[in-house]
């Protein structure tokens, strides 16, 4: 079947439905011309992204010159077809097939998770089929929930097979099948066919390998694309999210793309990697964020957490993906023009020139205004280049895609702290954006925590990326659980201290940080000590010498953020310390009279929304609303930013542009022997190990393609 | 089972149709009004010139040699008895059709040893393929063995099997003359209807000899069908009967027997999906179309004896557990209608039937006849309601006094 609208149609035929002369496409069926002309004709398993059934005999009409009930469904319209889809004789039909199709079907729809959005509901009342005359029977087959992602319910199945076709005809991966399954008593189940057919066995849909009964979807050859569950009209097929609508829905099948801060259009990247195409990967990309390739290494990859593929097996390894695309995608040239369209005469001041300041500034420049970017620092970058230390993000990289980024016009001024926005508006300025970061490290309030060879994580790491020379003890004690606590840990151990212990209140599995950066750091000799609170900072002679924990029980953050730590009793212990670090949270640093509302914690005040201050045409972004966050989260605040600064300049806000063609996916993804279980590629990747990697994606988009079925109450 | 030694000259019929125009091939068919054994029913060349007319540039050819039954052994009798018509006929439908793709489809327990052995002769010098290439067909022959089952005789579940589907009754074969195997016209024939195409061909004009065993020397195929009669607990035997022989006289003819010498008072005609036929009726006679006019496609050219005396809603209720149990699951009005008629039918043999109950069977059986996906459904009301007409009395004790008039009259 194909889609088509109502208008507009090419060489319609006309035919007579319910005494209503209709228009149809030639290859248009009876059920489709009713349908499209507004005629309502009830129907199970038809289904306007499959091949045609004829199965449930829901749709069956009377049509002039043919004998009989014929099914909508099948029947191709011909000019001057007379059709009568109202009649008593249809409506017994009609509710005959719906008993038969009830008759194994639980009786009771309240205790369903489908309830109130289920076809095979809303048929059951059009038809108004409540009493029963056919035997009803529980079909007691085992429900499926092995794998984990879908549950099958075979007991709710009504045999429609949308979900074979889907299977077969949609996505040609092939593996549900018809099965005869042999209910026994234990509730078990006897798969073979039985050598002398028994009549109490039930069909079902089943995972088949080559027409015989395999004993999951995995080993059948699944790809996990969840075509059937998107058809299934009733409650048999089910995602283990449960049922979900709208937005939620959305967020719950195509995760990664929702959980992108920036909204990155993660599958539509993946597909093009997986087809070699990394410049379109690359642009696809760019339509989002101004920094691929340093979100390539440093992104903390929400995506990768919320992957299905992760459900599987492992999640596909969306931030390699990024850096191959950003990397071999932009050899000749990025694809796409990024620049100004028109001149809006307007200026604009950004106050900070780490990753959320540079991606105000890049938007703001592309929607035409003038743009002063002012860094208090020497260089451009902010946390990107003080805090994230050059083994995990090298300097070339980012001074790389700055230059990049800054190649549009945006005029930068380094070594100009901005004490005062009240005096950028004065000097002309029509807007500014106030990205200055969280570069207030915080130190516990216990005794020795200002003693000389004490540090906080944000000092330590600006000193270390300054490239200056940092006095650092042998034996380092880094207290923290999070990222900067093993960036700190790991450029200690960078500078020689041969003894470096992180500290931190939660347990290890869960510590902030990511995993990876734990393992290699403790491949890298730091010595995790989870679950310890620190009580004081034992000093002699004006330096430190040691740390004093006891160990925590339990603990949680009150609504000042403050933790509140249950202990162990007996527990105190001291680690030798000659450097400690305090990697326990930042702040931004408010110049005083800087002019802008701030929090009882230090945060600047702003509408969530719109991130506007109480100042006119004065936004914050990034970590001085949200405090320390991920580089990703500073980007998608910068562009928020500068999305409501545009519009507060007369703009229209939209700073997304198509840069990548538009490619219609292909539905049908073929058979998936192994899909399963290919492992994750994630290793030096390059052009080929990365489309191998990417043909691992699950491709969940692909169901928000299936179309939806218009209930009775729709007409 | 050896070999047969073949010369060139013993591929008569092939030659014979390769040295006309395709067309005429078809007009010798059309003269003969050869109609088919089996399967669709119909005059063989009239569906053959609606796949050439297609103008389809390949045109598939499937042979069915699946019985898809124990008892009914048709296919398989001729397919060790006398492969070659069966190979010579499918060549010649090739040929006629314009195929570039045949299927031979046969069960996976079928002795093939002669086919094989024939098929290995076909690639040879001089041979069949040889000979078809002059005549300008390319042809790609695929032997494809499929487990038994009795789905296998209707014609979309034996093209969804040679597509490496499930084997399921689809629409989308609803007229495989058209769009059969991969969506190209689809000529589909019994191994039978094909063996007979052979005959035309291999018989001089006028000559009526036809198969007997390991020959080419006997009855006529022409006017004659293969029937399996099987009788309780004794193997099936496979016998070409000519037409217009009364049932009766075929199962005579067949086991040595008259069901009236054996006892005989109730037969089934057609297969699972048949008929039951009383002794007043053994005397109809048997014609090219008798078992497809009753049965449906799915049919079967068996006949299967009952003897002593029976109970007839026994009868109807061991035919419809077959059905349910044979009943593929694809569409709820066969799978689920068997299911309930059956479920009636056990009430009624205990005893515990209501007349609504009888009554929702017929509404039931009228439900399946028109609104099932394939004649194994549209079909499977005809073993009961033969059964209710023949055993009125029967029906009518077990409504009413619960007990079987057999026991009654015991």
């Amino acid at each position: 079947m194909t889609a088509c609208g109502g208008a507009g149609l090419e060489n319609p035929l006309t035919l007579t439905i319910d005494g209503r002369v209709v228009e149809a496409r030639p290859d248009a069926v009876v059920l489709e011309a009713g349908l499209e002309a507004g005629i309502y004709i009830p129907h199970l398993c038809d289904h306007p992204d499959l091949p045609p059934a004829g199965v449930c005999r829901l749709c069956v009409v009377e049509i002039e010159g043919h004998e009989g009930l014929t099914p909508s469904c099948t029947t191709p319209v011909r000019a001057g077809m007379v059709v009568r889809t109202r009649s008593d004789e249809i409506l017994a039909a009609r509710r005959l097939a719906m008993e038969l199709l009830l008759a194994a079907h639980p009786p009771e729809c309240g205790s369903c998770e489908k309830y109130l959005n289920c076809e095979l509901q809303s048929l059951k009342q059009y038809l108004g089929v409540e009493e029963s005359r056919v035997k009803r029977r529980a079909k007691l087959l085992p429900v499926d929930s092995r794998n984990p992602l879908f549950v099958h319910d075979p007991n709710k199945c009504v045999l429609c097979g949308r979900c074979l076709r889907a299977c077969w005809d949609l996505r040609g991966v092939r593996v549900l099948g018809l099965v005869k399954q042999q209910a026994q008593a234990s509730g078990g189940i006897q798969y073979e066919k039985p050598a002398t057919p028994n009549v109490l066995a039930e069909v079902s849909v089943a995972p088949i390998k080559q027409n015989r009964l395999v004993l999951s979807l995995a080993d059948a050859g699944c790809r996990f694309c969840g075509a059937c569950v998107e058809v299934c009209p009733t409650g048999a097929m089910q995602d283990k999210f449960g049922v979900l609508t709208g937005a939620e829905r959305k967020a719950a099948i195509v995760p990664c793309k929702i959980k992108c801060p920036a909204e990155i259009d993660v599958p539509r990247y993946v597909r093009f990697v997986a087809r070699g195409d990394l410049a379109s990967a690359l642009a696809v990309i760019r339509e989002k964020v101004p920094f691929p390739l340093t979100l390539g290494h440093v992104c903390d990859r929400p995506c990768e957490s919320a992957c299905r593929r992760g459900e599987l097996n492992q999640a596909i390894a969306i931030r390699e993906l990024k850096r191959v695309a950003a990397i071999l995608g932009a050899e000749g040239g990025c694809r796409g023009d990024l620049a100004p369209r028109n001149e809006s005469g307007k200026r604009v001041a950004v106050v900070g020139a780490g990753p959320a300041g540079l991606t105000a500034a890049f938007y703001l420049r592309l929607q035409g205004h003038q743009v002063t970017v002012f860094e208090a620092l020497p260089e451009p970058g902010g946390m990107l280049r003080y805090g994230i230390p050059a083994y995990r993000l090298p300097r070339e990289v980012l001074a790389q895609e700055i230059a990049a980024l800054l190649a549009g016009g945006v005029f930068l001024k380094t070594n100009s702290r901005v004490e005062s926005v009240t005096e950028l508006l004065t000097c002309g300025y029509d807007g500014v954006v106030v990205a200055v970061g969280a570069h207030r490290g915080q130190r516990l309030r216990i005794p020795g925590a200002t003693a000389v060879g004490v540090f906080t994580g944000v000092d330590f790491l600006r000193q270390v990326n300054s490239a200056a020379t940092v006095p650092i003890a042998d034996s380092v004690v880094v207290i923290g659980g999070g990222n900067v606590a093993l960036d700190c840990a790991r450029s200690a151990r960078r500078l020689g201290a041969s003894r470096v212990t992180v500290a931190c209140l939660e347990c290890r599995n869960d510590m902030p940080a990511a995993p990876e950066e734990i393992e290699e750091g403790e491949a890298e000799g730091v010595v995790l000590l989870p679950s310890l609170t620190p009580t004081r900072i034992q000093v002699d002679s004006g330096r430190v010498t040691a740390v004093e924990f006891v160990g925590v029980a339990s603990f949680c953050f009150d609504d000042a953020g403050q933790a509140q730590v249950e202990t162990v009793r007996d527990s105190a212990r001291a680690v030798t310390a000659g450097t400690v670090i305090f990697a326990t949270g930042q702040l931004p640093e408010w110049p005083e009279e800087f002019g802008l509302e701030v929090s009882d914690r230090g945060l600047a005040v702003v509408d969530p929304h719109t991130l506007a201050t109480c100042r006119e045409g004065v936004f914050v972004a990034g970590d001085a609303v949200t405090g320390t966050s991920s580089v990703i989260q500073a980007i998608a605040s910068g562009k928020r930013a500068a999305a409501a600064l545009d519009r507060h300049l007369g703009g229209n806000g939209r700073l997304d542009r198509r840069l990548a063609p538009v490619v219609e996916p292909e539905p049908c993804l073929g058979p998936g022997e192994g899909f399963h279980a290919l492992p994750r590629l994630d290793q030096d990747l390059d052009e080929h190990s990365g489309a191998s990697e990417a043909s691992r994606c699950l491709q969940c988009d692909l169901r928000l393609k299936i179309k939806t079925v218009a209930l009775w109450g729709e007409y | 089972m050896n070999s047969p030694n073949l010369h060139a000259s013993d591929w008569l019929a092939l030659d014979r149709a390769l040295g006309l125009k395709p067309d005429e091939v078809l007009t010798v068919l059309s003269r003969r009004e050869l109609r088919s054994r089996g399967g669709a029913p119909g005059v063989v060349a009239d569906r053959w010139r609606r796949c050439r007319a297609s103008g389809h540039d390949y045109p598939v050819v499937v042979v069915s040699g699946v019985d898809g039954l124990e008892e009914s052994a048709a296919g398989r009798w001729l397919l060790t008895h006398d492969p070659q018509s069966v190979v010579e006929g499918l060549l010649i439908g090739a040929y006629a059709v314009g195929a570039r793709r045949c299927f031979l489809a046969v069960e996976d327990d079928c002795e093939l040893d002669s086919v094989e052995g024939l098929l290995a002769g076909l690639e040879g010098g001089g041979g069949p393929v040889e000979r078809l290439a002059r005549a300008g067909v390319v042809l790609d022959l695929v032997v494809r063995r499929l487990p038994r089952s009795f789905i296998l005789r209707e014609p979309g579940a034996l093209l969804a099997a040679l597509e490496g589907r499930q084997a399921l009754p689809d629409v989308r074969y609803c007229d495989p003359l058209v769009q059969g195997w991969e969506g190209r016209p689809t000529v589909l024939e019994t191994v039978e209807t094909l063996a007979a195409v052979a005959a035309v061909f291999w018989q001089e004009p006028g000559e009526t000899a036809g198969w007997a065993g390991n020959g080419r020397s006997t009855s006529a195929p022409l006017e004659s069908r293969l029937l399996t009669v099987v009788d309780e607990g004794r193997s099936s035997v496979v016998k070409s009967v000519a037409f217009g022989t009364s049932l009766a006289e075929a199962v005579r003819q067949t086991i040595g027997n008259t069901p009236h010498e054996l006892g005989v008072k109730v037969m089934q005609l057609g297969g699972p999906c048949g008929p039951f036929l009383a002794d007043q009726q053994f005397d109809i006679p048997l014609t090219s179309d008798l078992v497809e006019r009753t049965a449906g496609v799915i049919g079967a050219a068996s006949l299967r004896l009952f003897p002593g005396k029976v109970c007839g809603v026994q009868l109807a209720k061991d035919a419809m557990a077959r059905l349910h149990a044979e009943a593929c699951g694809k569409c709820a009005a066969c799978y689920e209608g068997t299911r309930q008629l059956l479920a009636i039918l056990s009430d009624l043999a205990e005893g515990t039937a209501s007349a609504d109950e009888l009554e929702l069977a017929l509404v039931l059986c009228r439900h399946l006849q028109g609104a099932a996906l394939c004649d194994l459904g549209r079909s499977a009301p005809v073993p009961l309601l033969s059964c209710r007409e023949l055993f009125a009395e029967d029906f009518a004790s077990h409504l009413e006094w619960g007990v079987c008039a057999l026991e009654e009259r015991a």
